[in-house]
């Protein structure tokens, strides 16, 4: 039988919605964005090869694929597989949104710990966590990456007339873009994981609020 | 509480469906608020659906169903139409109940004694009309039939339930809404004194780095960050766009009037200017540049609709590059946090060390703010803009020891402070050891309290906050199209 949710876990539940609102809201954005990528490439090729110089090759490429017209050498310069580039972009380390609003001091210390052992384990991903502790100095560590967002009360004091999950889930989305994550979770407050339940629930995308 | 319930079979087509609906409408326009509550007689068949034109009612919201199990009913006027077909009704709280007989009942005394029973024996009994009337002989009824009462509102106006439309709802002024107004950097002293003094409708957003932060928070600001390149681990040209998309970020969230920087306007600051023309960029920008330093920030005021110097107390030993480029430049008062001017009352020996260890037997090292820097007796410090103007400004005898690394040129502060007889200078500890000793002698401690008073200089923190103040509202006026 379920015990009825209390206010604490309607409030992880909101913050878990606006943080995947916020999700969505920059894969909308970076969707968007490569739609209006691939439409300004296609204009480009589009009108490449509708220029002179664009069908005067082809026409020589095409001639030079005969063996019948071209010289043997002349072909094999040609055929000649790409030289590979030189200059391959190395991967970013994918970074991952923990939302940890509501934590003691203590908390967030302990989780800053966990997020860093984790790293340590595995690089696997840059943790970028949201805290609502202006004491940032206190809490940084190499390989961890802090931002701040006012907590609740804080808000509802100076912006009475705006949501904070509101705030969550724009915050929740610039963080994304900012940071380039692929991922987003809320930490529970009441119960902030453990290194082993980061390793154990690492590869989830979801929330870590529950695990 | 609802103005009118009417409670009926709704399913019912007849002509009183047709007057219910007339009443409904009467009351949407004149803005009284109705629910239809709907008791179904016995022997009409369950499924037969509602009159459309109570239908309609309910769907263009001039009218709401109460619920089958509503318990918390209530209404300032009932009215129950064909009462002799009400069997079961949900309890329904109201001031006035009036039950219209369309019709005669068969046997009226059985079905007035079942509708008091449920609504109680205040019930008024109107007939519809005058036939109606006539086959009740006997019956306590209305003095006036129904629709002979006059017009619908006319009769809820006798019961006290007013049109809307006629006795206007007192008009209650919206909020007027916050202006904003951003602080980005770290000179949080500065911050946290303008902000003091900031009109209450205009509201000032912190935007500062893991060093102010806490101190703006601490103030009661609200706060936002700012990392560094090294505490993103990126490089600058990477945290340059990273300060772009994060100030476009804060200025849709808070959409202020103005932004306000503190420091120097670096390249992620220019770009977020140019991207973002809207909001007035004002620069807070600081005097007492060390001599050949700092001079490609020049350029960048162009950048700003404004520039405010917190004004020096060392202003004429100034030999920085701001005392060139003076043009759109406002000056004030020095700016700091210092309460209003009222007399010393310096302590038992007391020593305020500030950036600088120190210690004087028979003193007692104590800290201070602001607010309490009047019950000092001594102080040895670094000669930073806020401590320089904190303790001149509240006259407390002091050895200024310049950080030959600091930010700004802290020895011509120091060394013009000692040349007005308002403190002493040390470059090193011997000297600050040997001037400490000198001020052990309470006279000579008396004596730089004394010239501190006599070349007082005020505090900025107000104008600067009306300067702010004044752009902000230069913005609105922009917005209003009244300025071009």
């Amino acid at each position: 039988m379920c015990d009825e949710p209390d206010a604490a876990d309607l409030a992880v539940a909101r913050w878990e919605v606006a943080t995947l609102t916020g999700r969505l809201r920059c894969v909308e954005d970076e969707r968007d964005a490569a739609v209006r990528d691939r439409d300004r490439n296609r204009e480009i090729v589009l009108a490449l090869r509708r220029s002179r110089s664009y069908r005067l090759g082809r026409t020589l490429v095409d001639l030079a694929r005969d063996p019948m017209r071209t010289a043997p050498a002349m072909a094999r310069h040609w055929r000649r597989p790409p030289a590979p580039r030189s200059r391959i972009r190395a991967a970013e380390m994918p970074a991952r949104i923990y939302v940890a609003v509501g934590l003691s001091r203590a908390g967030a210390h302990g989780l800053i710990r966990a997020l860093r052992q984790r790293v340590l384990v595995e690089a696997d991903h840059l943790p970028v966590m949201v805290t609502d502790q202006p004491s940032l100095r206190h809490l940084q560590v190499p390989g961890v990456v802090l931002e701040y967002l006012p907590d609740p009360a804080t808000w509802s004091r100076h912006e009475p007339g705006s949501d904070w999950e509101t705030l969550l889930a724009e915050r929740v989305a610039q963080l994304c873009r900012d940071h380039r994550a692929a991922h987003a979770v809320v930490i529970d407050p009441r119960d902030p994981p453990t290194l082993a339940r980061l390793l154990v629930t690492d590869r989830r995308v979801g929330s870590l609020a529950s695990a | 509480m609802y103005d009118v319930a009417i409670l009926s079979d709704l399913r019912h087509t007849g002509g009183s469906a047709a007057s219910l609906v007339a009443e409904v409408e009467a009351q949407a326009t004149a803005g009284l608020t109705t629910v239809l509550i709907h008791a179904p007689e016995p022997d009409r068949r369950p499924a037969r659906p509602f009159d459309q034109r109570i239908v309609a009612c309910l769907r263009d919201g001039r009218a709401e169903l109460a619920h089958d199990d509503d318990t918390d009913l209530a209404a300032r006027v009932l009215l129950i139409r064909r009462p002799q077909a009400v069997a079961e009704a949900p309890p329904v709280r109201a001031a006035h109940t009036i039950a219209v007989l369309d019709e005669a009942p068969a046997d009226f005394a059985e079905v007035r004694a079942r509708v008091e029973r449920h609504f109680g024996p205040d019930v008024v009994w109107a007939p519809a009309d005058a036939e109606v009337r006539s086959q009740l002989p006997g019956a306590v009824l209305a003095g006036a039939d129904w629709p002979d009462s006059g017009p619908h509102l006319d009769r809820l106006a006798s019961l006290g339930v007013l049109p809307r439309g006629v006795v206007p709802p007192p008009r209650i002024a919206p909020a007027r809404p916050t202006r904003h107004v951003l602080l980005v950097g770290d000179d949080i002293a500065r911050f946290r004194a303008i902000a003091r003094h900031l009109p209450g409708d205009l509201e000032a957003v912190v935007v500062a780095g893991s060093t102010g932060l806490p101190d703006a928070h601490a103030a009661g600001l609200l706060t936002e960050y700012l990392p560094a390149p090294a505490e993103l681990g990126v490089a600058d040209d990477r945290w340059t766009g990273f300060v772009r998309d994060r100030l476009r970020h804060l200025i849709q969230l808070y959409g202020p009037r103005a932004v306000l920087v503190g420091g120097v306007p670096h390249d992620g600051i220019a770009a977020a200017v140019a991207e973002h023309p809207d909001p007035r960029w004002l620069w807070l920008r600081p005097a007492m540049w060390r001599r050949g330093t700092g001079g490609q920030w020049a350029a960048r005021g162009a950048l700003f609709a404004g520039i405010l110097e917190p004004g020096e107390f060392a202003a004429a030993g100034d030999e920085g590059w701001t005392t060139a480029a003076r043009a759109g430049v406002t000056t004030v008062d020095p700016i700091t946090e210092l309460p209003a001017p009222r007399p010393r009352r310096p302590g038992p020996a007391t020593l305020l060390c500030r950036g600088v260890e120190a210690t004087l037997p028979g003193f007692t090292v104590v800290e201070a703010g602001p607010e309490q820097l009047g019950a000092v007796g001594l102080a040895v410090s670094r000669a930073g803009y806020t401590s320089f103007h904190e303790l001149l400004g509240a006259c407390v005898p002091t050895v200024f020891v310049p950080d030959p690394d600091g930010a700004d040129d802290e020895l011509t502060r120091a060394r013009f402070a000692a040349a007005a007889g308002v403190a002493i200078c040390a470059t090193d500890d011997d000297q600050a050891a040997a001037a400490l000793e000198r001020l052990a002698d309470p006279a000579a401690r008396e004596a730089l309290s004394r010239r501190c008073a006599e070349v007082a200089f005020g505090n900025g923190a107000a104008e600067a906050a009306a300067w702010l103040a004044g752009h902000c509202q230069l913005r609105s006026e922009v917005e209003a199209g009244s300025v071009r």
